[in-house]
């Protein structure tokens, strides 16, 4: 009884600086593990001899697994009791695919490790945000979420700047090899944060004293309104910013002969910076103006960016608006979490409605893709960045007319 | 080894002797002249080796110069994922060759540009703009001989759609 009370007092006060720091660091190397995973792979397999009908097919069925996996994933990290566990396998996936990718180009290899990436990001996305749940509580996340994005923000920066250049400069292949080695710092990251203090009820959203499943049911996670409704916005969010990066990253390479691919890297970076710069402050301000308002700044940011997007096309004005993207993804990255975490608190499902919510954004990114494609084919590239700011004026308005405010009083 | 030349020499006297059949009764206006030849043609083959190789099969196919089955390897390369420089010594790298309806190789797709696969560019060049320096043997070189400023504004590739060529600028 008294060691059971010791227990509680423990969590209930701050995590240890050691889990914290682990923490910080965990953020910071699975942002370096995920980035040779995206539109870098396909130009690794073109080095590899592979026809553009066998690297589609690996892509489409790679995105088709990603959407399939979420929900899954995230009910996955709400059933097991060490949520620690659960990202450590998935990292270990994540650097045996990269490995594979290395090692084995072929056809079955790839599809393989294509599929072990996707199954894994599917647990480690909830599970991070389940292990910070669990470290600080209800009441400490908005902060922490704020602080692991900027580190997040940070891995990204570096890792697409060193591996960028390492694709560039040394091989497609040293790429994967890099990335498998990153494996071993992520898990020992992770072997900082302690295993007591991460509450295994309170990282799935639970009330310690109430339990997971007080309120726990599936059906009734999905008839709440503020669930479908940011799933919703979610989705037009990802659906007006998915494809802007890549539309940015063509316009480049027509505009601006001998420095597109410098310029491409900045309109990577730069919006990195500016997340690493201004995540904390907004994760006070989700706490301090509340959810909705920062969630609106998302939207307004992203409108903003689409429209001064199809109005200008001076190489150095579209890396100066590449920094609205720092705010949106900012804003984005602590407040779908945050309101997660409210809106499932006493229902031991945070990590389910992550799944949920990440299967939207999912579609969204999808969708964008060829909508963007299409408008930009046939109407040209102002037009299509014009479309992508109304989509997010859609959503703006969405949030604006449904999404009340969650912020506990 | 003389078994083997005996059964080509009856093959070859075999087809002469059809050749001469059809000659013979399949074509009736033929001239006493041509007649004559393939009789003499056909006369010193079931005697004795000399004149059965050279005699001249026009109804037969025969192979160059090689050995069946093989063509010369050592010179071929492989040209899939294959990389390049531009004129301008950028990187690039050909990702599909496009041939015409009759299969003649008429054009080479090439990526060029980026940045961790964002901000590539697919151009479909013409074959004649793509020049292989073989200077040094250890390491060819595949030039593709345009400006930077002609690919910038190239039409981008996109499967399935009508392909435009980009082809070299006179200069």
């Amino acid at each position: 009884m008294r060691a059971r009370k010791a227990g509680t007092a423990r969590l209930a006060s701050a995590p240890s600086a050691r889990s914290r720091r682990g923490l910080d660091w965990f953020t910071f190397f699975v942002a370096n593990l995920q980035t040779g995973f995206g539109p870098f792979l396909s130009v690794y397999l073109t080095t590899q001899r592979w026809t553009q009908v066998d690297i589609g097919l690996i892509l489409s069925v790679g995105s088709v697994a990603g959407l399939i996996g979420q929900v899954p994933g995230g009910f996955l990290v709400d059933w097991v009791r060490s949520k620690r566990r659960a990202a450590a396998l998935a990292v270990v996936g994540i650097g045996s695919s990269a490995l594979l990718i290395a090692a084995l180009p072929m056809f079955a290899g790839i599809l393989g490790a294509k599929l072990l990436q996707v199954a894994s990001s599917a647990v480690l996305g909830p599970a991070i945000a389940a292990i910070t749940l669990g470290l600080v509580g209800h009441r400490g996340i908005s902060e922490r979420l704020g602080r692991n994005a900027r580190f997040a923000a940070i891995g990204n920066g570096i890792a697409a700047a060193v591996m960028g250049a390492c694709g560039y400069f040394v091989s497609a292949q040293a790429v994967f090899w890099v990335t498998a080695l990153l494996t071993f710092p992520t898990l020992l990251a992770l072997a900082h944060i302690s295993e007591a203090e991460v509450d295994p009820i309170r990282a799935g959203g639970g009330n310690a004293r109430g339990g997971p499943d007080r309120d726990g049911s599936i059906a009734r996670l999905l008839r709440k309104p503020a669930l479908l409704v940011l799933m919703g916005s979610v989705m037009l969010f990802h659906v007006a910013n998915a494809a802007m990066l890549p539309l940015v990253g063509s316009a480049m390479a027509m505009r601006s002969g001998q420095w597109a691919t410098a310029l491409v890297a900045a309109c990577i970076v730069v919006p990195q910076v500016i997340v690493a710069a201004i995540s904390p402050r907004v994760g006070l301000l989700a706490q301090s103006l509340g959810r909705r308002p920062v969630l609106l700044a998302a939207f307004a940011a992203l409108i903003v960016r689409g429209l001064l997007l199809a109005w200008s096309s001076d190489p150095a004005m579209i890396v100066a608006v590449q920094m609205l993207d720092g705010i949106s993804a900012a804003a984005i990255g602590i407040i779908v979490p945050l309101v997660l975490a409210d809106i499932t608190r006493g229902t031991g499902r945070f990590n389910l409605a992550q799944g949920i919510v990440g299967t939207g954004a999912g579609v969204g990114a999808t969708l964008s893709t060829t909508a963007a494609g299409w408008l930009a084919d046939r109407y040209g590239m102002g037009t299509a960045f014009l479309g992508l700011a109304a989509l997010a004026a859609c959503g703006f308005l969405v949030v604006l007319a449904a999404l009340q405010e969650t912020r506990p009083k | 080894m003389n078994v083997m030349r005996g059964s080509l020499e009856g093959s070859a006297g075999l087809c002469l002797a059809i050749l001469l059949a059809v000659l013979l009764m399949g074509a009736p206006p033929v001239s006493p002249a041509a007649v004559q030849s393939a009789h003499a043609a056909d006369t010193p083959a079931p005697d004795g080796p000399a004149g059965a190789p050279d005699t001249p099969r026009a109804d037969t196919y025969t192979l160059p110069d090689i050995p069946p089955g093989a063509i010369p390897g050592p010179k071929l390369q492989s040209l899939l994922g294959r990389e390049l420089k531009t004129r301008d010594e950028d990187p690039g790298r050909i990702i599909d060759i496009l041939c015409d309806s009759e299969g003649r190789v008429r054009a080479a797709v090439v990526e060029l540009g980026g940045f961790l696969g964002i901000g590539m560019r697919r151009i479909a060049v013409h074959w004649s703009v793509l020049t292989f320096d073989t200077a040094d043997p250890k390491r060819p070189r595949l030039i593709l001989e345009l400006a930077r400023d002609d690919l910038r504004s190239a039409p981008e590739y996109k499967p399935g759609e009508p392909v435009e060529v980009l082809v070299g600028r006179p200069d």
